[in-house]
């Protein structure tokens, strides 16, 4: 059977964003839930691909149920699958099994953050289900989101240990979803490089809530918590200075620019998405050490729901300085606040 | 037979620049590591045409991304997939390709 992708909504994406971008429609969010509804919905068509025929794709497939924000823990057991084992859901007591454990406890440390610091009910607002996939395939130095949700492989042993032991990544693979339906950031270039940057700004406020560390406590690093037992020290990013995070035989050096000077223009990675992410995480780092993380993460927050799907940099730096003079005014934050994101994003040459 | 391996993309971002890359002909491999190689190309189906490439998921974000290339005398089959698409028989392979690229580094 030849399958054909079929694109088909009422309201083409590119008319839908441009709402979105310029705030039009009954309301701003509008335009973006049509967008996040039709993102959704071409999930699923491309789960089911090849099991159903043209006719059941074209009669359209209906939006997931709300959840209840209730975590699903399975374990892949070594295979190549996702959702092999249940063994442990919401409530259940503790198993024998650490990834089983922290991909658990770590989800629901980012689950109650996300409701009660910014009053976001799971990762589409909704309370959706937290499906998490533990002992994926076999030295699998990974972690990804898909759409519906986390899997993460258990390292090499060597370069890496087990992906599921790290609350910044359980917090940076779940915020993926949340940007998913927020902005909808494009997954290449620009757009792509402030998806990953979201997810990292969001891993990293998570993880010094949990530890109760400020801005200038924190090692501001990415990844350090799943280094081998040979990379003792060395982490996969860090937003305090883009650039540092690794420098060793096994793993090259850290190739993340700090500045739009170093900005990375090459088609690898979908154009540099974890290269470019380096400059905006700097700038995010510099407002949190003046105003302290959590204010700065409202900041944050309030700007990612109202980016959209191609923004770049530059409309980012809109977004952004927009919604701290918001911020601002209803006293969120305080006054310079605006000054100083501008200053910020000044230094990394934005 | 000439083989070419790229692996690129991932959460850690380790190989966003310059993609994990490994590049042999099998008749410069050790006798032990050829066979093993060609073996897993053989159970992967690919050089009989049984594996295509197919789509990504446009949702999902941080996966590896794979190239496998092969050429001999008179076959070549080229594959693109990722940590969501690749054929189950291929598994096999990529794992070893990487491990092996790993090796060179």
């Amino acid at each position: 059977m030849i399958f054909h992708r079929c694109d088909c909504r009422y309201v083409p994406d590119a008319i839908l964003e441009n709402l979105a971008k310029r705030g039009e429609g009954k309301t701003p969010v509008s335009a973006r839930a049509s967008l996040q509804q039709a993102n959704m919905k071409r999930k699923q068509r491309e789960s089911q691909a090849r099991s159903i025929s043209m006719d059941a794709l074209m009669a359209g497939v209906s939006a997931p149920s709300a959840g209840t924000a209730s975590r699903e823990v399975y374990d892949c057991a070594h295979k190549w699958e996702q959702r092999g084992k249940r063994v442990r859901s919401e409530g259940d007591p503790t198993t024998a099994d650490d990834d089983v454990t922290n991909a658990y406890d770590f989800a629901g440390i980012v689950r109650d953050f996300y409701l009660r610091e910014v009053n976001r009910n799971s990762i589409d607002n909704a309370a959706m289900n937290l499906i998490l996939n533990v002992h994926y395939g076999t030295d699998y130095m990974n972690a990804f989101w898909d759409g519906d949700e986390m899997t993460f492989g258990d390292g090499d042993g060597s370069i890496f240990t087990s992906f599921a032991r790290s609350l910044d990544v359980v917090a940076h693979e779940l915020t993926h979803g949340v940007t998913q339906f927020t902005a909808s950031l494009e997954y290449y270039s620009q757009s792509g490089a402030l998806n990953e940057h979201f997810s990292d700004v969001f891993g990293a406020a998570i993880t010094q809530d949990h530890l109760r560390q400020d801005a200038g406590q924190a090692d501001w690093l990415v990844g350090d918590e799943i280094m081998g037992p040979t990379l003792f020290g060395e982490a996969l990013r860090s937003m305090k200075m883009p650039g540092t995070a690794y420098d060793n035989s096994l793993m090259g050096k850290d190739q993340q620019p700090a500045h739009m000077n170093d900005y990375y223009t090459g088609p690898n990675d979908n154009q540099g998405v974890h290269i470019n992410s380096g400059i905006p995480n700097r700038a995010f780092y510099l407002v949190a050490i003046d105003i302290g993380t959590p204010k700065a993460l409202q900041i944050w927050y309030h700007a990612l729901q109202n980016l959209w799907p191609k923004a770049n940099f530059s409309d980012a730096v809109e977004v952004i300085v927009r919604s701290a003079q918001i911020l601002t005014k209803n006293k969120t934050v305080p006054v310079g606040t605006t000054q100083l994101v501008r200053m910020a994003f000044n230094e990394v040459g934005l | 037979m000439r083989v070419e391996f790229d692996l690129s993309g991932g959460y850690g971002g380790l190989f966003a620049k310059a993609p994990l890359a490994y590049r042999i002909d099998t008749k410069d491999l050790p006798a032990e590591t050829r066979e093993k190689l060609l073996g897993m190309i053989q159970g992967s189906g690919l050089l009989e045409g049984r594996i295509r490439s197919t789509a990504g998921n446009t949702l999902a974000r941080d996966t590896f991304s794979y190239r496998i290339s092969l050429r001999d005398a008179d076959r070549t089959a080229e594959l693109t997939c990722d940590d969501l698409t690749a054929p189950e028989a291929v598994r096999p392979l990529l794992g070893f390709l990487k491990n092996l690229a790993f090796a060179e580094r």
